[in-house]
Parts: C-alpha cells; structure tokens; sequence
C-alpha cells in the first residue's frame, strides 16, 4: 500500500503549494499618513459590530453580518428561502512607501439545514463586488482627507 | 373607471402576497405598482399606500397573533443557521404559518403540533434513483444484470429550539423499506444530533452521531457526490454511512486571516465485531460494516473516540486527519483503530480531492479465522478524484429553460483501491477500481449522474465492469 502513502503526500504537497498566493483583494493606496488611514478604515466600518480592532497590526475586522445572496437563499426543488449566507471584513492598514495602504478582504460562508450540510457552515468565495464597494467607499472617505 | 378597478386588484393583490408571507408589503406593492400597464396618475401615492396600511391594519387586529415585528437588524449571529436573516424570515412569515394551540376552530388543532405552532422547523430530505449494470457478479455496489434500485428516500429535519439549541435527523429508507415488496429494505436514522452551541470554537453535540472519519462520510448525501458509486474505501474501511450513538465537542476557530480549523471530537458507544475468544464469531476480510455499534447498548462497556481535525489555509483548500480508536470485541482485550486523511483543492472549475483510510485490528491476524476470533489484522483503501466543471455556452443560448445560470456539467475520473487484509492477497475484498464519470446539476441541489467502472479484483481476473446511472435530488 505504498500507493496510499504516495497520495497522502501528494495532497499535503499539493495543499502547501496551494497556499501561496491565492488571494486578489482589493487594495486602496493612499498618501495619508498610517494614523489618518487608521481613522479613516476605522470610521468607514461604523455601521459594522467589530471583533478586532489590532491598532499594532494594522487589523480591523468585523463579526459576522447575515449576508443576502438571492442565488443560495432557496433550497431544495421547491426552492424554499431557508440556506443563509454570512461574511466578516477584514482590513489590513499597512505603511508603505508613498504612505499607507488598506487590504479590504471578505470571508464568506454558506450554511444549509439540508442533510448533512446542517452540521457546519462552509467556507465560499468572498463577494467581490461587496469588497470592491467597501474599498471605494474608503477611498472616497480618503480622498475627503486631502492627505 | 377600468383603472380604478385595476389599481384595487393590484391592491388587492398585495394584500394576498402579504397575507402569504412571500414577500414584504411595501416591497410587493412597489413592484407591482410600477409594472402595473395602467397609468396610475389620477391616484396619489399617499392615497394607495393609506388604504393598503388600512387593510393591513384591519387584517393585524383579526389575528393577535401576528405581534408586531422586533428589529432584528442588531440581532447577533448565532450558530449553525441562526442568524437575524432567518429570524426575520420566520417573523415576516409569521402571518402565514398554519398556528394551532389558540386557534381552535376550522379542524386546525391537528396542527397544534410544536413543529407546526413555531415555525422553525425545516422538513426536506433527498431522494435518488440508480441503475447499474455490470459483467458477472461481485463487483463492489454493482450487480450482475441490469437493475433499477430505488436506494434512498432520505427524510430530514432540522430544528432551531433556541437561539442556541439546534436538532439535526436523517431517516433513511433504502430500497423501498423493509416492507417493500420483497422485504429487502431497510429503515434507520443516519443522524440525529442535538446541538448546544456556545461560540463558534466550542460547542455541544450527542445522539446518533455522524463519525467524523474521512471527508466523505460527512457529505455522503447523494445530491452531493457526483459519481453514482461511492469510494470503496468508504464503504470498507469506513463503513459510510456510519454513525455512533454518543456525545463531544465540535467547533471552529480562525488562527490567521484567511485560514480556518475545524475540529470534532467525540466519545461513542464503538464497534461491536463480536467475539475475539477461541471458537468466537467475528468478522472476517469481508470487512466490518455489519459490526457497527448499537446506538443503545455496548457490547464491552468499552468506549471509543473520535476525532477530526480539518485545515483550511486559504479558501479551497482543505487537509484533515482523522482517527476512531476503542476496544471491539465482547472480551476488551483487543483496541481497533481506524486512521484517515483527506485533502480537497478547488481552483476555479477544477476539483482535486482524496481520501485514505487504515486500520488496526488488535487480536487481528493475516491467516483470518472469523469463526475462531480471529479477524484481519490490517486493512487500507484510498481514493483520489478529479473533478472539471464546465457548462457550454450554447446550451444556455439553445435551451435556456434546461441550462440556466446554476446548471453546470462535471466531468470527473477517480481511482481508487481497497484491501481488507493487506497481509494476503488476492482475497475477496482486494480490490481496484477505476471509474469515468459525467453528470449534469440543472441546480445545485438536483443531479443526473452516468459512469462506466473498470473493476479489477485480486482473486478473480473476471471482468467485473459495468456502468451506473443515478439522480438524486434534494427537496
């Protein structure tokens, strides 16, 4: 059975490789200075209950929000609106050379009471048009900075 | 005049609707407003919207019931399927549940059942259908012939009793039931837990538990594989569907940004595979499915853990290990563990995912003896799969009402092999299989599934191959 142990390896190898740059969020780059940045990320998440707020890190990010999403919301033939959607951004305020930059990303899950789906929500891809919305939004708050 | 008469019916209409629950009053009467084809001019806004609250208003003091709706905008997030959403959808629902107890006239206390008078109860299941031909008898899960199998009706329900308290059932009905035709079905609970959720990293699980051994068994449901054919490593050395009746933990908790650990842990009734004492019954290289414990008693008062733990590092990626450790025989002189690993990787429309399986058997030996107690000592299997979805253009275009958005077909090859004492060859559960597959999802939840499997047994070179046809859906 030295097959099994081969396959076994593969998909460790596989999963490490894998790890490596998968990730495409936005990013919105500004002259501001970090402190300003931090203000600004901060203020744009009002609205949202916050699980972390890592000033040393450069990390904010919010509990998980029920998210709509009428492509999953029915299940089952007759399509009855019962699988749910929740998400949680994530900002990355770092300094960089021209001043500081925010990584918006969103992690997103799915969760359906059908069968053994009921067990755990699963991860899915976040909504990209919801991450670029929440990078817009804080660039215009930066741009209202003036940096 | 005709208008008039047209703007009441649209009223009307949304009256209906939100008597129904379907959808939210204002929302209703918007759309439907403006796609009415009559020109509303000679009506003020203010007027209709003063008559649609009107009657809304007489229908809300006919039935008390219907207390007003909480803001559930600032509701937390609660565990598996609580969220505010599926709050508000049961409060803007409330209308339209059928609600006994109080209400006792109209024949409706047959209804004044809890699942009925709270509506938080959710009843689907999933049904499949296979036909599967295949040369000459013993391929694994593939008769000689061909044959129509009803295999599952599977009914389920889930319930949120509180914001913390969920239940979860599966009741299997295989092949028709055991008072099918010829009486050669069966009917048993797959699962059927109790959750106390605490936070997200710690909860509370017992009842019939489905064992966390391997990815599989744990979305074996038919509407989500996309072969016909389970692995044969998880029909032998996981005995999917498997589940044990017991109690532990689960949860889940985010180590890094992007990464995600779940785990499960549980103590269960184990495996009863008979006795181990000379001249004791057992079983043998065909494997220990029919040794799974009774969900009410314990042959040996010994009792067994499990355990998995699943890595996510980053979102389509998963890597987890498992393991099922008790004692198995009536005497509790000898332990059986089972050892599992998993990987799944998805990268845009292609899938790899993979299962290995091994077990020790204590008291086991290479020379098996099931009618003396002795039974194999070491059993191994794997399964490696690979999955493309792709969905032709020109369908959609062709037949839009059969190929619509969700609709996707999957190509899918998997390889895997099964050996039920590894320390002889060539006995009857030394197997290979090859199997090609396509199937079709009009939706996520609905499959029509075909494939063709290269069957290679080690102690008989006897073609065994033949293909399958499934459909399974979820309703």
């Amino acid at each position: 059975m030295m097959k099994t142990y081969l396959v076994s390896i593969c998909l460790l190898i596989l999963g490490i490789v894998g790890c490596v740059g998968w990730t495409n969020a936005p990013r919105v780059a500004t002259s501001c200075s970090l402190e300003n940045t931090w203000s600004v990320a901060l203020s744009s998440l009002q609205e949202f209950e916050l699980r972390r707020i890592d000033k040393a890190e450069g990390v904010i990010e919010t509990e998980w929000i029920a998210v709509h999403n009428p492509k999953t919301v029915g299940g089952g033939i007759f399509q009855r609106s019962m699988n749910q959607e929740r998400a949680r951004f994530i900002l990355n305020i770092t300094p960089d050379q021209q001043g500081s930059m925010i990584t918006v990303k969103q992690i997103r899950e799915f969760w359906s009471p059908q069968g053994v789906q009921s067990r755990a929500w699963r991860q899915i891809p976040p909504h990209e048009e919801q991450e670029r919305q929440l990078a817009t939004r804080i660039e215009n708050q930066i741009k209202r900075q003036a940096c | 005049m005709m208008g008039w008469f047209m703007l009441r019916a649209v009223v009307i209409f949304c009256f209906v609707v939100s008597m129904a629950g379907l959808t939210n009053v204002a929302q209703a009467r918007d759309e439907r407003l403006s796609d009415s084809p009559t020109p509303i001019s000679s009506v003020s806004k203010e007027e209709i919207e003063r008559i649609v609250d009107q009657r809304l208003e007489d229908i809300m003091r006919r039935t008390p019931q219907n207390t007003p709706p909480t803001d559930f905008s600032q509701v937390p997030i609660r565990g598996l399927g609580q969220t505010n959403q599926s709050q508000q959808r049961m409060q803007q629902g409330s209308g339209d549940w059928v609600t006994g107890g109080s209400v006792l006239e109209g024949g409706r206390t047959v209804y004044a059942k809890p699942f009925v008078r709270a509506p938080k109860t959710i009843i689907g299941g999933y049904i499949d259908f296979t036909i599967s031909d295949c040369n000459n008898a013993g391929s694994r899960d593939c008769s000689e012939g061909l044959e129509f199998d009803q295999e599952r009706f599977v009914p389920f329900f889930y319930s949120q009793v509180t914001d913390r308290l969920s239940v979860a059932a599966e009741v299997e009905i295989e092949h028709g039931g055991p008072q099918g035709n010829q009486g050669d079905g069966d009917v048993k609970i797959e699962f059927a837990t109790m959750d106390y959720r605490f936070e997200d990293w710690f909860n509370l699980r017992g009842g019939i538990i489905l064992i966390p051994m391997g990815r599989f068994n744990l979305v074996h449901d038919s509407p989500l594989n996309d072969l016909p054919l389970r692995p044969m490593v998880s029909r032998l050395i996981i005995p999917s569907t498997f589940a044990e009746s017991g109690i532990g933990f689960f949860g889940t908790v985010y180590p890094t940004q992007l990464s995600k650990v779940d785990y499960e842990f549980y103590v269960t009734q184990g495996f009863d595979g008979g006795s181990s004492a000379p001249g004791g019954t057992t079983f043998g290289e065909g494997g220990y499915r029919g040794n799974k414990g009774s969900f009410q008693t314990d042959n040996n008062e010994n009792k067994a853990i499990v355990s998995r733990v699943s890595v996510s590092p980053i979102l389509g990626i998963e890597v987890a290990g498992s393991v099922h450790h008790g004692k198995w025989d009536d005497e509790r002189d000898h332990y059986m563990t089972i050892w599992a690993v998993d990987g799944l990787i998805q990268r845009g429309p292609f899938e790899l995912l993979g299962e290995a399986a091994w077990t020790r058997i204590g008291g086991g030996s290479k020379n098996v003896a099931a009618g003396n107690g002795t039974p194999p000592k070491r059993m191994a299997g794997y399964f490696v799969q690979g999955n493309y979805h792709f969905m032709p253009e020109i369908l959609k275009r062709m037949a839009p009402t059969h190929f619509g958005d969700s609709s996707t077909f999957t190509a899918i090859v998997r390889w895997g092999e099964v050996d039920t004492n590894t320390q002889r060859n060539g006995n009857i559960n030394d197997l290979q299989r090859l199997t090609l597959g396509i199937n079709f999802r009009p939706v996520e939840d609905s499959v029509i599934k075909f494939a063709y499997t290269f069957n290679d047994h080690k102690d008989n070179p006897q073609s065994r191959n033949g293909w399958q046809f499934n459909m399974s859906t979820y309703f």
